[in-house]
């Protein structure tokens, strides 16, 4: 598959400033400082700017007794910050904004029914970044079939808890945590091969296979989360994205779409638990 | 809007309403199939990877082709009737294997290949979980499954959990044109026991499917590798509308093939 787009030309074509030559644009993705182009221009832009993403989703939980139910609905907007950087190289960082959301209102839940355990639960805000990246030249796996394409860009994670289950019973399942994460970016070829687009629309797919989350407070109960997203790059803040899920940004977060940095301390959902809650051992 | 509209997709930018039911029971079948009667394909490419305690790896890579057949079925209904196929690869070639080196178990497993359906769904008017967003719209169907994933279904086996979470996307201006079929990109996800044929039956752990693909009306969309593998195997099912009878799933075509093994033997 990977060899079959090799030097691809493609459509629709642009029409000239004369409105008659037909320009045909092409990439190599198999040539990697075209791949991390072409990378740069999906998931976020080539041009020192800023894109942002929306998404919303559902997190379940799976336990080997109980099956599969939905547990709470999540929604935010992510800031990527982007610049090019040395060696054809690209560099950005991650922000994200959101709330854990009711999943009958889409608004944001205070607490909720835990599903599995039968107890009320309280989220934390969905706050993370900033997370630092380099795109390099390197030849990912595209995938296209015509104009559409896509990436799939599955991330292993396995980590220390910030929360020792010794002390945070409930709150922690494990010593070490593993999570897959699995991101699929869709687009279209004709503009990442395009010059004059720096930054291609784009829909994202999101998967993220985890441990339980601390205010769930499963314990060590067998099981975990399956999350799921669906968004897209946004390129009209007020028709992509819900005005309650902006209004809750700009109120939590003054700033938030205008900033190149809306803050400077890496934030996250489990430092946050570990500095917002204490240890629940009932 | 008239029965007639309805029929015709004769949808105007600002008419079609999601919080309509009829109105979501023709985008959700314009969106995953056609309006009209015809055969719908998607083309899937993925990755199974393997959930271990220490953490995931990419186990194996497949391939599957889903075949929909959509016919009108009362006024305001459509009738599915599904089929798939597909095939394993390793996860540095797109080719078929039918062999295959765990690298967990360090075993050598024979592969089943990939088969389901006919199932049969009727499309009736409801309201379906639409997301939009400009003018992109998804819609999405998570659906557990309880039952056995052994070898065979013998009782003494525990009933373990599956989930499966399927999601389309498409256009809302596509879904509100004059055509019978919307263009349509399907992420699958699946979470499962493992497959009998890995042979994991010790170790720990579950599998986890991801694919992606788009609706194809052309043979020539078709990844090689699929393309080959249909010739080789299945040389009717993209034109047939019923390339088999009987109803199968990857588990069951599996158990009969090893029955049918067992009494040749």
């Amino acid at each position: 598959m990977i060899g079959g787009m090799s030097a691809l030309a493609v459509s629709p074509h642009l029409v000239s400033g004369q409105g008659l030559n037909i320009v045909e644009h092409k990439i190599d993705l198999n040539d990697p400082v075209q791949n991390a182009l072409a990378y740069a221009k999906l998931v976020g832009t080539s041009a020192r700017s800023m894109v942002h993403i929306y998404y919303k989703g559902t997190i379940f939980g799976m336990t080997p007794e109980e099956g599969v139910k939905p547990m709470i609905g999540h929604t935010g907007v992510l800031k990527g910050v982007w610049k090019p950087w040395i060696n054809n190289s690209f560099y950005y960082t991650l922000y994200d904004v959101g709330y854990f959301m009711d999943l009958k209102t889409g608004l944001p839940a205070e607490e909720f029914e835990n599903p599995f355990t039968g107890e009320i639960n309280r989220p934390v805000k969905i706050i993370g970044g900033p997370f630092d990246r380099v795109i390099k030249p390197e030849v990912r796996p595209f995938e296209n079939r015509g104009d559409d394409l896509w990436l799939d860009e599955p991330a292993y994670l396995n980590f220390v808890n910030k929360l020792d289950p010794k002390i945070w019973k409930k709150a922690s399942t494990a010593e070490r945590l593993s999570f897959l994460y699995v991101e699929t970016y869709h687009g279209k070829l004709s503009d990442l091969a395009n010059p004059d687009i720096t930054s291609a629309p784009m829909t994202i797919t999101s998967t993220h296979n985890t441990s339980w989350y601390p205010f769930f407070l499963m314990g060590q109960r067998p099981g975990g989360h399956y999350w799921q997203a669906i968004g897209k790059k946004v390129e009209d803040l007020e028709s992509d994205v819900p005005v309650e899920l902006i209004n809750y940004i700009e109120k939590e977060k003054p700033g938030y779409f205008e900033s190149e940095k809306p803050w400077k301390k890496r934030k996250g959902t489990f430092q946050a638990y570990k500095d917002e809650r204490q240890p629940i051992t009932g | 809007m008239d029965r007639r509209d309805l029929l015709s997709g004769k949808f105007t930018e600002d008419r079609l309403n999601l919080n309509n039911l009829r109105h979501s029971a023709y985008a959700y079948a314009k969106l995953l199939g056609s309006v009209d009667d015809a055969m719908i394909h998607f083309s899937l490419e993925g990755t199974i990877f393997a959930l271990l305690p220490n953490g995931a790896k990419s186990f194996i890579g497949f391939q599957t082709i889903l075949k929909g057949v959509w016919k009108q079925y009362d006024q305001d209904s459509f009738q599915l009737r599904l089929y798939e196929t597909g095939f394993f690869h390793s996860l540095d070639s797109k080719d078929q294997i039918e062999v295959f080196e765990n690298p967990i178990t360090n075993q050598t497993n024979h592969l089943s290949e990939i088969k389901g359906g006919p199932y049969e769904t009727i499309i009736k008017p409801a309201q379906h979980d639409w997301m939009i967003s400009g003018d992109d719209v998804w819609i999405q169907e998570p659906k557990s499954r309880t039952g056995y994933f052994g070898s065979s279904e013998a009782t003494s086996q525990n009933k373990q959990t599956a989930f499966a979470n399927t999601i389309f996307r498409g256009k809302l201006s596509q879904l509100n044109d004059e055509s019978s079929i919307a263009a349509s990109m399907m992420t699958y996800n699946y979470v499962s026991p493992w497959y009998p044929f890995f042979e994991m039956d010790d170790v720990d752990g579950k599998m986890y499917w991801q694919a992606v693909g788009n609706k194809t009306q052309s043979w020539s969309d078709i990844p090689s590798s699929m393309q080959e593998y249909l010739t080789k195997n299945h040389r009717n099912y993209f034109e047939s509308t019923n390339p088999w009878t009987e109803r199968t799933s990857t588990l069951e075509h599996f158990r009969q093939s090893g029955k049918q093994d067992k009494e040749r033997a």
